[in-house]
């Protein structure tokens, strides 16, 4: 690692993190709609009827809360601030969005990252076997049958599940992220309470990306089989079982790791669905009352929050990654 | 190998969003789902670790 690169990849993601800034600030600015709509439909004028004065005032607060005055100077205002780590008050809550956003962040990556993890070690080890089985009849029938459960959406997982095992048999709850008889802390209870709430959610976020994972391992399989160091290795006498899991599985996993990327996006996107219709506190809840309210300090810190994330957390593993293997001398000619 | 080191992304990633969490608000009620999302991504960090010193 030389100091040309390392001062070229923070400059970099400086530049990513205020871009950043400034698209979410620009899109939500401009944006036709303002947190005014969403309290003036709950107002009703003739409630006002005694007093006309206060219902005058009531309007001239809310027509504050729409974009007004200088863009550039509310830009400048709004980066120097969020760049000083002030994210802002939610209108309707007039609580923190940092705090509210560390509130919810927890739930979501609880949900997010158990069913990433828990469905791709299942998803590996099925596709894997469904690879040494191509060509058969059980093989055939699984993959027609994953390649329709991939097509359908997340939401509608979401529904049928909480509709059959919340609505009809009452064996999971229909909402909420633990019981209110128990008492939040580090006891067995509680962690009893919230394994019990998160199930439908994670089972349900599980299910989707399994089906990714099994369809992508089998094809990754089939192509590692048909590779000469397999033949090789079969010809030298290596047992199967090594074969299997040095020669073939260590290789066909690996373009499943890029894909965990793009795996964590759709998660993230898909927790939205399922936090909804399971009624669970994270980011997903949080950013769809914060759009139907028209929230935008929230809605902007939650895309800030995560998009920082993600950059910071590249740019740390650039630098991991340049210090362990000393064959990635990065930006070096 | 880039596998390796877009797994130690990810890692980094939710440790990240997980310990700014931690940072800005601590709760007995949140506490149980970051202590578990640390122990993972600190899981999913030192496993691609691992194999990027075993590629040498």
């Amino acid at each position: 690692m030389n100091n040309k690169w390392l001062i070229r990849r923070l400059a970099s993601v400086i530049v990513a993190i205020f871009a950043t800034i400034v698209i979410s600030w620009a899109l939500l600015e401009f944006s036709p709609y303002s947190p005014a709509n969403y309290i003036m439909q709950f107002i009703n004028p003739q409630e006002f009827a005694q007093k006309p004065e206060l219902y005058s005032s009531l309007i001239d607060y809310l027509n504050t809360l729409r974009p007004h005055g200088n863009p550039l100077i509310s830009a400048a205002d709004y980066i120097w601030n969020t760049l000083h780590g002030n994210l802002g008050f939610s209108i309707i809550s007039n609580v923190p969005v940092a705090q509210l956003i560390a509130v919810a962040l927890p739930w979501t990556l609880f949900i997010v990252v158990t069913s990433l993890l828990i469905s791709f070690f299942l998803g590996i080890r099925i596709g894997q076997k469904l690879g040494y089985m191509r060509g058969t009849k059980t093989d055939s029938i699984s993959t027609v049958s994953l390649s329709i459960l991939r097509s359908v959406p997340i939401y509608i997982y979401a529904v049928l599940l909480i509709y059959i095992l919340a609505f009809t048999y009452h064996i999971f709850p229909t909402g909420g992220a633990y019981s209110v008889n128990v008492t939040p802390g580090f006891n067995l209870p509680f962690i009893a309470s919230v394994l019990y709430h998160a199930f439908l959610p994670i089972f349900t976020l599980t299910i989707v990306n399994l089906v990714g994972w099994i369809l992508q391992m089998r094809a990754n399989t089939i192509y590692v089989l048909g590779e000469d160091f397999v033949n090789f290795a079969e010809v030298s006498g290596i047992k199967k079982d090594i074969i299997e899991k040095k020669f073939i599985g260590k290789n066909a996993i690996l373009p499943l790791y890029t894909s965990l990327v793009i795996a964590i996006g759709f998660s993230f996107s898909g927790s939205v669905f399922v936090e909804q219709t399971f009624s669970y506190p994270g980011v997903g809840n949080l950013l769809i009352n914060s759009i139907t309210s028209n929230d935008y300090p929230t809605e902007m810190g939650v895309f800030i929050i995560i998009i920082v994330a993600v950059i910071v957390g590249n740019l740390i593993a650039d630098l991991t990654y340049s210090f362990l293997d000393p064959r990635a001398k990065v930006g070096e000619e | 190998m880039e596998a390796y080191k877009t797994l130690l992304a990810i890692g980094y990633t939710l440790l990240l969003l997980d310990v700014f969490s931690l940072v800005i608000y601590r709760s007995s009620a949140t506490l149980f789902p970051q202590i578990v999302v640390l122990i993972l991504s600190t899981f999913m960090i030192v496993y691609a670790i691992i194999q990027i010193r075993n590629l040498k």
